[in-house]
């Protein structure tokens, strides 16, 4: 276990470095110029700069005009990169806590970045909750009366779940809220540390609404993890000895079928910040959902590596942790 | 295994043959009421593509400006928007959009993650080590974050969609068909050929690619809904389809918040359309894999394994008879 929790580990780095080179080439090496996108935009959008633009000097004072790997070096932390005014070399990237420079003020962004990773983990961890507390007890309750009314009417809404649009239902509760019952949600955003109720109050409808996007999948695997754990030898024994029927689903069925629970909470984990970038901007808040949609929109291509890069780290450490936890939790399974 | 490639074999030939289609609709429509249900629905979205130029009543784009958003009525059926544009016409144009995106961007995915699986596990060794560390770092992004940066920076389309769609989730489905490959492997006929020094091309294509058939079926039916979906989302968020092509997502969005509050039916059809487009496809593409699937519930999954049905129907008949015996038990 400790040795494979080691390699585990160690076999992270390879991959995390592949990341860091996708992250950078994603924006760096598409078709249709990122950087005359950029200059565009930027100076266009930059009020009173009559100035002719030089694409060299801005290449130049960007770092853009050095090699790929320089470029890489010091996006990453690993090269030193020279001020433009003193001419002194700082190595400031990814390792250093970088996350990204705006290349519209030149200002490090990270603060920003920072700010809102809370909320969106807030956001992450209520639609977790709601989502798995409906589906887990539909899943298993379906899985026991297999093939009844009611097991027919869970796995429906299910497949409801997996097919209605979470964009389309919040959209729909803002539109007749508003207009059969006065409700709009608040347009303030309030921190969990200055007002928790009031602040639960406006995440838990959007946490909801990802959260049913998730539920879906985990009904499903619910329903086949318990069927699969009930068709299993010990549960006719424990049948045999006479055991209640209550005792045997939730000591002998439901607490194995719940491990391999575990293995669903990393695609949950994609599907949970890709939910949180549109229901985000739907509800406004103030998440990385939403400054990522912004900062793209915005071309501001730097800042979106940094994030992006944050989001592909921690679906790593969550991977990772969940393949520890099972192997902690589930002592049948060995590991070489 | 000699089971496995058994169930493979008979499937496979049954797929080919022309009878084949007709057995699968006769157990879709007596075992699968919600697959069937499902299929008819893809069948009516399929025809409404097709033929939108002969079912929808105006352009998608004639504008009205005396009608706007109108309730539905007799003349316009689903009312209308904010620059007074029929929404029937509109949602069965946008069924041609999302088949047409659905359809070739699945295309696309099953042909990456085929192609990637089936030669990285084919070859092995130290390339598949290499190959599934970059799946890997790929799988590591989520996709949606993904599609938003490629589509922004290549612009909005209905051919960029397809190719981002296809090749971005084709990458990450690669892992199912390297287990395909792994399992296919091991089989007699593939030494056989390795020993008549077939090339590695040759093997794939000739030899691996025929006996995953259904594996690649399945896995099409399977990953459709969720491709229509995704480009809903984007086309919602603006990265899709560009407004003039009346994309449902981008029906959704695309209006005022005031006009919608005026108009709900305007955001509320758009998204009728894609809850039943991928409720269909998803129930249809269960159905599918539980039909065809040979490495499905043993014995039960595969074409023509006819008998085994009669097998379920007892199985499941003495199942009830024991739950029952066991309350009636527990009660007194």
């Amino acid at each position: 276990m400790f040795n494979y929790a080691i390699r585990r580990i160690l076999l992270l780095i390879p991959t995390l470095l592949l990341v860091t080179i996708i992250v950078f080439l994603l924006v760096r090496f598409m078709p249709g110029n990122v950087i005359d996108l950029m200059i565009q935009e930027i100076w266009e959008g930059t009020p009173g700069s009559g100035i002719q633009v030089d694409r060299d000097e801005i290449m130049a004072r960007m770092g853009l005009d050095q090699p790929i790997w320089t470029q890489y070096g010091r996006w990453l932390g690993v090269l030193p990169t020279p001020d433009q005014k003193t001419g002194e070399s700082h190595y400031e990237g990814i390792l250093q806590g970088n996350l990204g420079k705006s290349l519209r003020t030149n200002r490090n962004m990270t603060d920003e970045i920072v700010k809102r990773i809370p909320v969106t983990f807030e956001l992450g961890l209520l639609a977790i909750l709601t989502g798995n507390i409906i589906a887990i007890p539909i899943g298993i309750y379906s899985a026991i009366r297999q093939d009844t009314g009611l097991d027919y009417i869970g796995r429906t809404f299910s497949i409801l779940a997996l097919s209605v649009p979470s964009f389309w239902l919040a959209t729909m509760l803002i539109v007749y809220g508003a207009r059969d019952f006065g409700w709009a949600p608040s347009v303030e955003y309030v921190r969990f540390s200055e007002n928790p109720i009031e602040n639960l109050k406006d995440m838990i409808l959007p946490a909801a609404l990802i959260g049913m996007s998730m539920s879906g999948g985990t009904m499903r695997f619910m329903r086949t993890m318990t069927l699969e754990v009930l068709r299993q030898d010990y549960i006719r024994t424990a049948w045999a000895k006479g055991l209640k029927e209550r005792v045997i689903i939730i000591r002998h069925g439901v607490r194995n079928a719940l491990i391999p629970l575990i293995s669903l909470l990393a695609p949950q984990i994609g599907l949970l910040i890709g939910g949180s970038v549109i229901i985000e901007q739907i509800f406004v808040i103030p998440g990385m959902g939403q400054y990522l949609l912004t900062m793209i929109l915005e071309r501001d291509y730097w800042i979106v590596s940094g994030m992006n890069l944050i989001f592909a780290a921690s679906t790593m450490l969550i991977v990772l942790a969940t393949d520890l936890s099972y192997a902690w939790v589930d002592p049948r399974i060995r590991y070489r | 295994m000699n089971q496995t490639t058994e169930v493979a074999a008979v499937t496979g030939e049954n797929i080919r043959k022309s009878s084949a289609l007709g057995t699968f609709l006769k157990r879709l429509f007596k075992e699968k009421p919600l697959g069937t249900m499902g299929g008819i629905l893809v069948l009516i979205l399929l025809l409404a593509g097709i033929f939108a130029d002969v079912i929808a009543p105006y352009e998608y784009a004639d504008v009205h400006p005396v009608d706007r958003l109108l309730p539905p009525s007799s003349t316009y059926i689903l009312g209308t928007d904010g620059a007074g544009r029929d929404m029937f016409s509109r949602i069965v144009y946008g069924a041609r959009i999302s088949m047409i995106v659905g359809l070739s961007a699945t295309a696309l995915y099953t042909v990456v993650s085929t192609a990637i699986g089936l030669i990285s596990g084919y070859i092995g060794g130290k390339f598949d080590i290499i190959l599934q560390r970059f799946v890997d770092a790929w799988l590591c992004f989520p996709g949606m974050v993904i599609y938003l940066i490629v589509m922004n920076l290549i612009g909005a389309g209905m051919l960029q969609i397809i190719l981002v769609l296809g090749i971005g989730s084709g990458i990450g489905g690669s892992r199912g068909a390297r287990a395909w490959a792994f399992w296919i492997k091991e089989i007699a006929y593939m030494d056989a050929a390795r020993a008549l020094g077939a090339s590695t091309l040759r093997i794939v294509l000739r030899h691996m690619l025929p006996n995953v058939l259904p594996m690649v079926i399945v896995s099409f039916s399977m990953a459709i809904g969720g491709i229509i979906l995704a480009e809903a989302s984007l086309s919602f968020l603006g990265f899709g389809i560009p407004p003039p092509y009346p994309s449902w997502g981008q029906m959704i969005s695309g209006q005022s918040r005031a006009i919608m509050e005026r108009a709900p039916w305007v955001p509320l059809w758009p998204g009728v359309a894609i809850t039943l487009t991928i409720w269909g496809m998803n129930m249809f593409g269960d159905a599918v894999r539980d039909l065809i699937d040979p490495r499905l519930r043993g014995g039960i999954g595969g074409l023509g394994s006819y008998g085994s049905k009669k097998v379920a129907k007892v199985l499941k008949k003495r199942d009830a008879m024991i739950t029952k015996t066991r309350r009636r038990t527990e009660r007194g």
